[in-house]
């Protein structure tokens, strides 16, 4: 069983690429990211959170579509998102 | 404790029945906190430990709610709905003393002998500005430091916009029609249908630029458009006029309209 799937995912900040073609199952239980300052950590977790619109490629997360407004919605009522710097 | 001393029958009898001297319930004190085999001898109710604990734990864990939040809630507004509106950075206390600060000059300009002829300008130009002013600060990454927490609810997009928009113009439509006793004018105001119809263009660019920009833009073209009048003494075809009366009615029927056609852009998530 999957609980968030990610194919081919891009997003670009002005000339930089943050996200290039990602592909990515997550299992069910605590999933860890690592990886070096600038590696896209944070944008693969927008993404995933619903508060950034991948350029190209496809998102599942608990088998919905943030790209589709019902399924967002849908998939936000489930979610729990504590951002790096919430801001308080 | 490792030295096998531990509490005496009586000692602890004693402790619980509250006859020890005050010097003594500390040494006994300090033991229990050490040692797990003499607190276990210590009969406890555990019926009213647990409910005590739920009592504090309530007490301590709720979070709290502020007057203006609770204030909405009374009114009859749900309370998701009240805390996102409370939150909105616009209805800050720092807005609302701008506002009045602002709206205090433009009733003292209009009762200035020397801008007589121009004395319907100064609320013309301001009232319509206030809302706009307001919701620039009311959503968006730049101004709501709880943004990227925001955008994630269901709440997100069209519907948390519209809300917070319709908070800050009630507001600032309200506290402008406080300096209605001190102007001299028609009974209904000429600045409150070109305010509705800048708001509602307000939401409808905000489908195309950030509501920051579109806020900043549209108040900019509306201080030129009504300085601009005054200065060719037309100031009364921009408001009071039926014609532009009629012009705003309508504009801000269209425009809400566009911004509902066009609500999804609204939303960050939207590609
Ligand atoms: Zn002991």
């Amino acid at each position: 069983m999957t609980t968030v799937s990610v194919r081919a995912l891009c997003k670009k900040y002005g000339r930089s690429l943050a996200l290039d073609h990602l592909d990515l199952d997550l299992a069910p239980g605590v999933t860890g990211l690592l990886g070096p300052h600038g590696a896209g950590k944070s944008t693969l977790l927008r993404c995933l959170a619903t508060t950034l619109a991948p350029d190209t490629g496809t998102v599942r997360a608990l088998g919905l579509d943030p790209a589709d407004s019902r399924q967002r919605t849908a998939l936000r009522r489930r979610l729990g998102y504590l951002p790096q710097n919430p801001g308080f | 404790m490792k030295t096998g001393w531990h509490l005496a029958n009586q000692q602890i009898a004693a402790y619980v029945g509250g006859s020890l001297a005050p010097s003594d319930v500390m040494s006994v004190e300090a033991h229990l906190e050490r040692c797990g085999e003499c607190r276990t001898r210590l009969p406890a109710d555990e019926q009213w430990l647990a409910t005590s604990w739920t009592g504090i734990a309530d007490v301590v864990m709720r979070p709290r709610r502020g007057v203006p939040e609770r204030i909405v809630e009374r009114m009859g507004v749900p309370g998701h709905l009240a805390r996102l509106l409370v939150a909105t950075p616009a209805l800050s206390r720092a807005w609302l003393s701008a506002v009045v600060v602002v709206l205090v000059f433009a009733v003292g300009a209009t009762r200035m002998p020397m801008l007589d002829a121009y004395s319907a300008v100064p609320m013309t130009l301001v009232a319509p500005v206030l809302p706009l002013a307001g919701i620039a600060l009311a959503y968006g990454r730049r101004v709501d430091p709880a943004h990227e927490l925001v955008v994630a609810t269901p709440y997100a997009g069209a519907r948390l916009l519209l809300v917070r928009a319709i908070a800050v113009l009630v507001t600032a439509v309200a506290l402008a029609a406080c300096t209605m006793p001190f102007v001299a004018g028609p009974p209904l105001p000429a600045w409150l249908l070109p305010a509705l119809a800048l708001t509602s263009a307000c939401l409808a660019l905000s489908t195309r630029v950030s509501v920051l920009r579109s806020a900043v833009s549209l108040a900019a073209a509306w201080t030129a458009l009504v300085a601009g009048a005054a200065l060719v003494h037309w100031q009364d075809l921009i408001a009071a006029h039926p014609l532009a009366q009629a012009f705003y009615g309508s504009a801000t029927f269209a425009l809400a309209l566009v911004t509902y056609l066009r609500r999804h852009r609204l939303d960050t998530g939207e590609s």
